[in-house]
């Protein structure tokens, strides 16, 4: 028990790591902070006082978190006001926006700041004028395991929610398609019922197993693809806006900091094994 | 200095650098809440059924086509003859296909028996018109109307 616990400890809290992962997936959770919300915050949708003050400040620390500047700050900041906002309007409340303030928050946690970020480009310089070597990419990922945690509860939990037989059965998955693409009579077309009950069991086995499978470096590569698959025809066939993007863009947790570090070296210089 | 070895130094200079103990046990105890905040919270909503908004489920589509209708509208003829009506033509519904989801989809009875009487006003009051329909639950279809006539 002790050294399972002791595993525990060092997955979680010891992984140090490259930052360009965390640097990576701070700028695409801000892009996508923005396509979910920056169209409802600008600044002539409400001009009380109280609102032109949250929604400057949502403005500006998403986009000092966004270039990296002052990026521990900045971002622990948008995470706050972030949550705020998702507490106080009752139409952000969804889980989609709910995976986003989460994400945030577990990014802030991490010096993502490091890689790709107006604080890198300031101790560069820093460091070229004293002659010191250039600072490291590296620090203490605990938050990219938080998110991976995360999706694994994502992916569960939705999965054990269509453990039900309208679901398991194919009829759910039919509504959907009658509740969204009414205007033909589906029920006379020769096999919609099987390949709906097809599509449904495909969708909570592919759940379960990104739930657990994630962690797996064997099965890594081959569940990513499926669930980018499975994301995608999604966010194509379904209202679903930023939740796709957010998902694929935090398995960027699940991927070891390292291999993404020497992905990014290999375009830079001859190739090396990652 | 190659990329790599720049990268293996700088991950060792990292790793040796000690980290003072209230950082360390911060950091375990703020990992420890926010882990059992994620996975205890669906576990409390979907699991334990409970009602908190301070948790989140994750459950996709739970309520999503919940109440839409598959419906079939036909004619029987006094000679015994069924004459199958299709709704999406006699209601124009090719003009419908470019528009939002919730105008060409058919809600709950009042739905059906809307849609029932607006098909009534172009194949005149004489037609015998009738209905089955069923209609979309948590549990899958369910029988709605069966050979109802449309006055």
């Amino acid at each position: 028990m002790l050294r399972i616990l002791q595993h525990f400890y060092n997955w979680a809290l010891c992984y140090r790591d490259s930052t360009r992962s965390v640097g990576l997936i701070r700028i695409g959770l801000v892009l996508l902070i923005w396509a979910r919300w920056a169209g409802e915050l600008i600044l002539c949708r409400d001009i009380r006082l109280s609102a032109i003050l949250l929604n400057s400040a949502f403005f500006l620390l998403t986009g000092l978190m966004c270039v990296g500047l002052w990026t521990r700050v900045s971002s622990m900041g948008t995470a706050i006001i972030i949550s705020v906002m998702f507490a106080m309007y009752e139409s952000w409340k969804h889980h989609h926006t709910f995976l986003l303030v989460m994400s945030t928050l577990f990014i802030a946690l991490t010096p993502c700041g490091l890689s790709y970020s107006l604080d890198r480009w300031l101790a560069l310089r820093r460091a070229l004028k004293s002659g010191l070597p250039p600072p490291p990419e590296i620090g203490n990922l605990w938050g990219l395991r938080l998110i991976a945690i995360q999706l694994s509860m994502v992916y569960f939990w939705t999965a054990y929610d269509k453990l039900n037989w309208g679901f398991l059965s194919g009829a759910r998955m039919e509504l959907l398609v009658y509740n969204y693409y009414a205007g033909f009579d589906y029920a006379t077309l020769p096999g919609f019922s099987a390949l709906c009950f097809i599509v449904a069991i495909t969708t909570v086995i592919l759940e379960f197993l990104l739930a657990f499978g994630l962690y797996i470096p064997k099965f890594r590569k081959y569940l990513m693809l499926a669930g980018i698959v499975l994301h995608v025809l999604f966010y194509v066939l379904l209202p679903i806006r930023t939740f796709t993007l957010t998902m694929i863009l935090l398995y960027l947790a699940f991927i070891p900091a390292a291999s993404v570090h020497h992905f990014i070296n290999n375009m830079h210089e001859g190739y090396e094994t990652a | 200095m190659t990329l790599a070895s720049q990268y293996q130094s700088e991950k060792t200079t990292v790793e040796t650098a000690a980290e003072s103990k209230l950082v360390i046990v911060c950091r375990a105890v703020a990992f420890a809440l926010l882990m059992l905040y994620v996975a205890f919270g669906p576990f409390y909503k979907q699991g334990l059924r409970g009602k908190s908004n301070a948790f989140q489920a994750w459950r996709m589509y739970h309520t999503r086509g919940i109440g839409v209708c598959d419906v079939e509208f036909y004619i029987r003829h006094p000679d015994g003859r069924i004459e199958h009506v299709d709704h999406f033509k006699t209601l124009d519904y090719d003009k419908l296909l470019k528009s939002h989801h919730h105008l060409r989809r058919i809600m709950g009875a009042k739905g059906v028996l809307h849609v029932g009487q607006r098909i009534r006003q172009k194949v005149g009051n004489t037609a015998d018109l009738r209905v089955n329909a069923r209609i979309g639950t948590r549990k899958g279809w369910e029988t709605l109307y069966v050979d109802k006539r449309i006055e």
